[in-house]
């Protein structure tokens, strides 16, 4: 006899992962090594543990499901349409990206904790975040570049030559520039960062990650020429928010990738400039979801009136 | 080459507004405001369409002379046709 499914509503897997998020923070054994750098307590390592990562992360997850729910909804009006394969696509790549977040953050607190109370546990659990982290990725920015090149070509839109160069031109600066510090790290004593030697992590890491990124520039530069030279002055405006959205949040997301890379151990409580520009990262990525709400909403309302 | 209809014409004219959504945008005015099927829509009934396109545009966007531009546009076809019957 075959049960009855049901699958959770998007903002009840938000609920879910925020539960989730506030009982590992409670619970996890704090990082030794930080309580003994900030001469913290316990209870003073939670607080300050959900009050620095649980409430942003919540707010930021909180933007990227209402994000991602408004571009879905949209989706569901059109799916029968031209446009319906493209957005389909789009909107499976953004709840990829939306799905990041929590994910990422959880599997760091929970097998991070495991490693706080069984140190041998930590390159293992390093090892697995960051895979997850980078297939996650991959699916996310492939969905979407799909999505935006399905868009270009029922349109017959092709991007700019000019924005594809500068784009090829800035994708070889931030490789060239993190694979220098990938190396440069792996040199100094005890930096072996992703805790594995240097041609494994170049291969396993830093050439999926690049493929990731490069999968979700073009599906920027696909969606922006998309929104610049589709006709409809309403449709187009609409629609601009859209390509904005994404592009930020590709772009931030990078750069969170980028930054976690930098910092490879996470799950645990950090403080000062890292936190900082985490705090910038999420906001920039809450306010990218935010923006394609809007498109969506705004794209769901040219199909209902 | 077949003559488009007043229903192609419009939704030509949407386009340059509404872009891809243009087809079903004016189906639905179509069906919902005059309780017809679109390719039945007539000169008679151009010019409640528009009103109703108007209400409709003015929900989407604030900018009046878009609104403005769009409903002539429409209006033309009613001059063209009535320019041609007469």
């Amino acid at each position: 006899m075959k049960l009855p499914t049901k699958r959770l509503s998007t903002y009840q897997l938000y609920a879910l992962f925020a539960v989730l998020l506030v009982i590992l923070v409670l619970v996890i054994p704090p990082h030794p090594a930080t309580i003994a750098r900030y001469n913290l307590t316990t209870p003073a390592y939670r607080t300050l543990m959900l009050a620095t990562t649980a409430l942003p992360s919540l707010l930021t997850w909180a933007a990227a499901f209402y994000g991602y729910e408004q571009l879905r909804k949209y989706q569901n009006i059109v799916r029968e349409t031209k446009e319906g394969e493209a957005f389909r696509q789009l909107t499976t790549g953004s709840r990829w990206v939306a799905l990041y977040l929590p994910v990422v953050t959880l599997l760091a607190l929970f097998l991070g904790g495991i490693a706080n109370a069984h140190p041998g546990f930590r390159g293992v659990s390093m090892a697995f975040v960051n895979y997850a982290a980078i297939a996650i990725a991959i699916v996310a920015y492939i969905k979407a570049s799909a999505g935006a090149r399905i868009m270009c070509d029922n349109a017959c839109i092709r991007p700019s030559l000019l924005k594809t160069r500068v784009l090829i031109l800035a994708f070889i600066a931030v490789g060239v520039f993190y694979c220098y510090f990938i190396i440069r790290q792996s040199f100094t004593p005890g930096g072996t960062p992703y805790y594995m030697p240097l041609g494994l992590m170049l291969s396993t890491v830093v050439v999926p990650y690049f493929f990731a990124w490069m999968m979700g520039l073009l599906a920027v530069l696909d969606i922006d020429a998309y929104a610049i030279k589709v006709p409809g002055v309403l449709y187009r405006r609409a629609l601009r928010q859209l390509s904005w959205g994404l592009l930020v949040i590709i772009g931030s997301s990078v750069l969170l990738q980028y930054l976690n890379s930098a910092n490879t151990e996470r799950g645990r409580l950090v403080l000062g400039a890292v936190l900082l520009m985490r705090y910038v990262l999420y906001a920039s990525i809450a306010g990218g979801f935010g923006l394609i709400g809007h498109s969506a909403k705004k794209l769901q309302q040219i199909e209902k009136i | 080459m077949a003559q488009s209809t007043l229903y192609d014409q419009v939704v030509e004219t949407t386009h340059i507004y509404l872009g891809p959504a243009a087809d079903r945008f004016i189906a639905r005015q179509v069906q919902n405001h005059l309780h017809k099927k679109p390719e039945q829509l007539s000169q008679g009934d151009l010019e409640k369409l528009v009103d109703w396109i108007q209400i409709a545009v003015s929900l989407l966007t604030e900018d009046s002379d878009i609104i403005e531009e769009y409903v002539q546009e429409l209006r033309k076809l009613t001059n063209t046709k009535e320019s041609k019957n007469t």
